[in-house]
């Protein structure tokens, strides 16, 4: 038996092109992990540590992958020795096999598990098993280090039950484990298995194991303040210009149109790679075009889009109702009843009715600002200094005013995010149309959610410069949409906690 | 917290808005590393950025300076005060002894002004008059945001990169979304009534000079015959209630007040007959009442808002609500541990690209061929007849190689590939062409020859029966066998058996 080394290692083996590095850059949250279907893509060991504070945890060591296994095997067995001398005879036919291009791999991975590492043996669920893996679990057992099999599922076909039944006589802990699709979750249930690889190790990965938690809450909180910002940026955008008369405006609007709905989508377009970033996704093989479900591919202003994301029509409307009916009701209540809920009725009417116009609207459209008071009087005289003539109109784009707007943008974030979250490291080139199930978020919202949010929205729209209370709750009620997205553990004991502060 | 302090968190927070959060996490999380955090997170801010200032000292960090600007301009504001005060008393009391100095004179300016100056002040926060489009309050505003971007521009011009960092924080701190905007009216508000005292107390220092170093004698007069002494009186003891129970003789007798009556036209006190009063400590009487008012409806109104509106910034800046999602990630970065899971070290270069594969050269079957099955390919007469079929030859030796015991340790492979041509090798194509498999065919190639067909025939093997692998595993076959460069080296996917 080698000894333990201080800190816990776990070398990753396996037979080549058997998803080794998918585990390993699903675990190290490492996209710069070659994962190729071509053999001897790992040549050489390498680490990943998982530090805390430049304290080193653990160490996940991937390694080149068993070639040569049975020859290995049947030199090791060519001496008779016993069970307790095996891991010496396992160190000797490293030792016996170097400076020669003799089982290069087999020498390389083996070395890590003779310094100590714990085993993490991966093998492909979606293949059959045959007899000869059976050499490289020998080998391993030979070397007396605890290990554990991982069966890990790179295509479609199913083989895991026939592996476990092979993997069981080998190792003391089997797990299935699909390095592409496994969810934060499943990552951290991993690692608890791994406690029980060796007692001594518990501490520091128990330490891991918050710390990464509370690593993925930050990501999560920082992911809600993006998509706030970004909300908060696209509903308070506005573009002007200032044309000598109507004529100029024509030639003029165009141009404006475009500019105000290009600047949407750039703002939408850099809050999505901020996200991505944030969780590690910003490697060049993320493809844009494959990661969203159709209607995400869908520019933000397809009329596609509109029509499955954000409200339904009649969601929109009844807001529309509910907001003018509210505003109504104010003012019956300030003439105490007089008006017998005329104010209500006229303000509900109205309010829907003023939505029901804006539904087909998906562009924001150009209008004529007028200016009045001291400051307009100043700007106006500035803008004399700059050249411009007395009768020069301004007209402004901007915000967009269409009630599900906000909404749709708000769907789009969370499904990108939905996807983003969920993507694995191992994952490479594009993504699969259709990979997030969802239909829409802002759909399924409760109805206090909704009205949070309107308000919020409102609160937006009014003003091109919305307070900073605004903004914290906006984050606030986003941070809960992403709760429900990307649930961690002990989420109920930290928003008490937060609720407390 | 301190103003400074606001001012660069705000600027810090601005600059870190863009960058990433693991570079953030790990500077943040290394800057207080080893050191005992505060609890409360105002003291625990404060020492992040005075850790960031010292780490990374050509960064901008604007608190200390607007700091000092404020403080400047606080002083600069005093002195002008002080001047303009002292200026001003000296020009109301100007006395040549040609007429006596004018008490309406000194009300109107330094009460009657000051009054309706503090009166708008007090309305201003009192009521919502921007709100109602009264145009003298807009006016400020308005000259501010006119001149602003102008005068950004030229500083954007003329400055650079710097110039521009200072722009956007400039803009960043007058917007709603900074802690500091809450602050800034309670600053400015301090600055302005700062300059309200120091014009006070030169005034008063200015009435004293002229009080204690010269002689003057005071008057009144009007055009309107209502407002004789009587009411006049009336008046001058209004505005000495607040005081005239402190200072009895800050308040004017009757008879002062009837004495001090002057004609201009006269050139003479009205009551004096042709002459002046002759008793120049009475006409100089006046000056009690003066300086009191002076100090009243001056000076203590103007003291009272600059303690109140440095009371309240102080208060603000000590009870800022640190509370909001900004903040409080920042603090999770700085009390949570910083988590690296990814690799220190770059990969090692893969595989190099793989040589095109060579044409194979064709097969002209001779009747027989041996077959080894790689790897545990079930055997059978399932796969006989498959590759019976796929080779047009009859299989007359099979041999295992690749399996758990290793098998092929010295076995004679001349033998078993003896008269066959060519010799097929069966494997699964998911398997990769690893070391074992290249060292097979090399060892096949030395027993069969040099010109003597070898076949790697990739087949999918489910339950028993045969079918051809996927694309993708043959290209990575063909790209893996063509390191050994052998034009009679082949790699075949199993043709689908016809129905």
């Amino acid at each position: 038996m080698t000894a333990p080394a201080e800190v816990p290692r776990f070398a990753v083996v396996g037979r080549v092109n058997k998803g080794k590095s998918s585990i390993v850059a699903t675990l190290a949250e490492d996209e710069s992990v070659r994962v190729d279907p071509r053999p001897g893509t790992t040549t050489e060991i390498r680490e990943y540590p998982v530090t805390v504070d430049g304290r080193t945890l653990f160490v996940l060591v991937d390694t080149p992958g068993f070639e040569d296994a049975p020859r290995a095997l049947a030199w090791l067995r060519q001496a008779d020795v016993s069970a307790a001398e095996r891991p010496a005879r396992v160190a000797e036919l490293v030792r016996a096999h170097e400076g020669t291009s003799e089982l290069v791999e087999e020498r390389r991975l083996l070395a890590p598990i003779l310094a100590g590492a714990s085993i993490l043996y991966v093998v492909d669920g979606t293949r059959p098993f045959r007899r000869n893996y059976e050499a490289e679990m020998e080998i391993l057992r030979w070397t007396g280090s605890p290990g554990m099999a991982l069966v890990n599922r790179i295509g479609g076909e199913d083989h895991v039950a026939e592996w476990h039944r092979a993997l069981d006589q080998f190792f003391k802990i089997v797990r299935d484990f699909d390095a592409q699709a496994a969810t934060f979750t499943e990552r951290l249930q991993l690692l608890e298995v791994f406690r029980e690889l060796r007692p001594e190790w518990r501490g520091p990965l128990d330490e891991a194991r918050t710390a990464l938690v509370a690593q993925r809450r930050r990501r999560r909180a920082e992911a809600a303040a993006e998509i706030a910002s970004m909300l908060a940026d696209e509903l308070t955008h506005t573009e002007e210009i200032t044309v000598r008369d109507e004529e100029g405006l024509a030639a003029e609007r165009d141009r404006l149109e475009q500019s105000f709905h290009d600047a949407l989508r750039a703002r939408e377009e850099k809050a999505r790679r901020r996200v991505e970033a944030l969780y590690g996704h910003d490697g060049s093989t993320f493809a844009e075009g494959s990661l969203e479900r159709p209607v995400f591919q869908q520019d933000l202003f397809a009329e596609q889009t509109w029509k499955l994301l954000g409200l339904s029509p009649g969601e929109i409307v009844a807001a529309g109702t509910l907001a003018g009916a509210a505003l109504g009701g104010t003012l019956d209540a300030m003439v105490g009843g007089a008006s017998v809920m005329a104010g209500t009725v006229v303000g509900g009417a109205v309010g829907g009715g003023t939505a029901l116009l804006g539904l087909g609207r998906r562009f924001a459209s150009v209008r004529h600002v007028g200016v009045s008071g001291v400051a307009a009087w100043v700007k106006r005289a500035a803008r004399s200094l700059d050249g411009e003539r007395e009768g020069d109109k301004t007209f402004r784009i901007g915000p967009h005013a269409q009630a599900n707007f906000p909404y749709v943008l708000l769907d789009r974030a969370l499904l990108h995010y939905d996807v983003v979250a969920r993507r694995t490291h191992a994952r490479r080139g594009k993504l699969e149309v259709g990979e997030s199930a969802r239909p829409g978020v802002v759909a399924e919202l409760a109805r206090g959610e909704r009205r949070e949010l309107d308000a919020l929205f409102g609160k937006l729209r009014r003003s091109t410069d919305p307070s900073r209370s605004t903004l914290d709750a906006l984050e606030r009620a986003i941070a809960r949409l992403l709760l429900g997205l990307d649930p961690l553990p002990g989420d109920a004991r930290a928003e008490a906690g937060s609720a407390a502060e | 917290m301190t103003l400074p302090d606001l001012i660069d968190l705000e600027a810090q927070l601005a600059r870190d808005r863009e960058l990433d959060l693991a570079a953030l996490e790990a500077r943040d999380r290394a800057l207080l590393r080893g050191a005992e955090l505060p609890a409360r997170t105002g003291p625990l801010l404060a020492r992040w950025l005075a850790a960031l200032r010292r780490a990374e000292p050509g960064r901008l960090y604007p608190g200390r300076t607007l700091a000092a600007v404020l403080s400047g301009l606080r002083t600069g504001l005093v002195l002008v005060g002080l001047g303009l005060g002292w200026s001003a008393a000296e020009a109301v009391l100007r006395y040549t002894g040609a007429h006596p100095v004018n008490v309406w004179d000194f009300l109107l300016v330094f009460v009657g002004v000051q009054l309706l100056l503090f009166a708008l002040l007090v309305a201003s926060f009192a009521l919502p008059i921007s709100a109602l489009g009264v145009p003298l309050f807009g006016l400020g505003r308005g000259i501010v945001a006119a001149v602003y971007p102008r005068l950004a521009a030229r500083g954007l011009s003329a400055g650079g990169a710097r110039a521009a960092e200072w722009a956007t924080l400039w803009h960043g701190l007058r917007s709603r979304r900074s802690l500091y905007h809450h602050l800034e009216p309670w600053i400015l508000l301090g600055l302005t009534q700062g300059f309200g005292v120091a014009f006070n107390v030169g005034a008063l220092l200015g009435c004293m000079r002229a009080i204690a170093f010269s002689d003057l004698a005071f008057a009144w007069s009007t055009t309107l015959v209502q407002l004789d002494a009587a009411r006049f009186h009336a008046l001058v003891q209004a505005l000495a209630a607040p005081f005239g129970w402190a200072w009895p003789d800050a308040v004017p007798s009757r008879a002062l007040v009837e004495a001090t009556r002057y004609s201009r036209l006269e050139g003479a006190y009205v009551l004096s007959g042709t002459g002046r009063a002759a008793d120049a400590a009475f006409v100089g009487g006046w000056w009690p009442f003066l300086v009191a008012s002076l100090a009243t409806y001056g000076l203590l109104p103007r003291t009272v808002t600059l303690l109140a509106s440095t009371g309240v910034a102080a208060r603000r800046l000590a009870t800022l609500p640190l509370d909001d999602a900004a903040v409080r990630r920042v603090v999770k970065r700085l009390t949570e541990p910083h988590v690296e899971t990814r690799s220190p070290t770059p990969e090692a270069p893969g595989p190099l690209a793989s040589p095109a594969p060579l044409p194979a050269a064709t097969v002209a079957p001779r009747g027989r061929c041996a077959a080894v099955l790689w790897r545990d390919v079930p055997g059978g007469p399932a796969l006989t007849a498959a590759v019976e079929r796929q080779t047009g030859c009859a299989v007359a030796a099979l041999q295992s190689a690749g399996g758990r015991d290793f098998e092929e340790a010295g076995m004679a492979w001349g033998t078993v590939v003896d008269g066959s041509d060519p010799v097929v090798i069966v494997a699964e194509g998911w398997e990769a062409p690893d070391k074992a498999a290249l060292r097979l065919l090399r060892e096949l190639r030395r027993a069969a020859g040099a010109g003597r067909h070898l076949v790697v025939l990739l087949v999918r093997a489910a339950e028993g029966s045969f079918g051809a692998p996927a694309a993708e595993e043959v290209r990575t076959w063909e790209e893996g066998l063509a390191a050994l460069e052998d034009p009679y080296l082949a790699v075949e996917p199993l043709a689908e058996a016809r129905a």
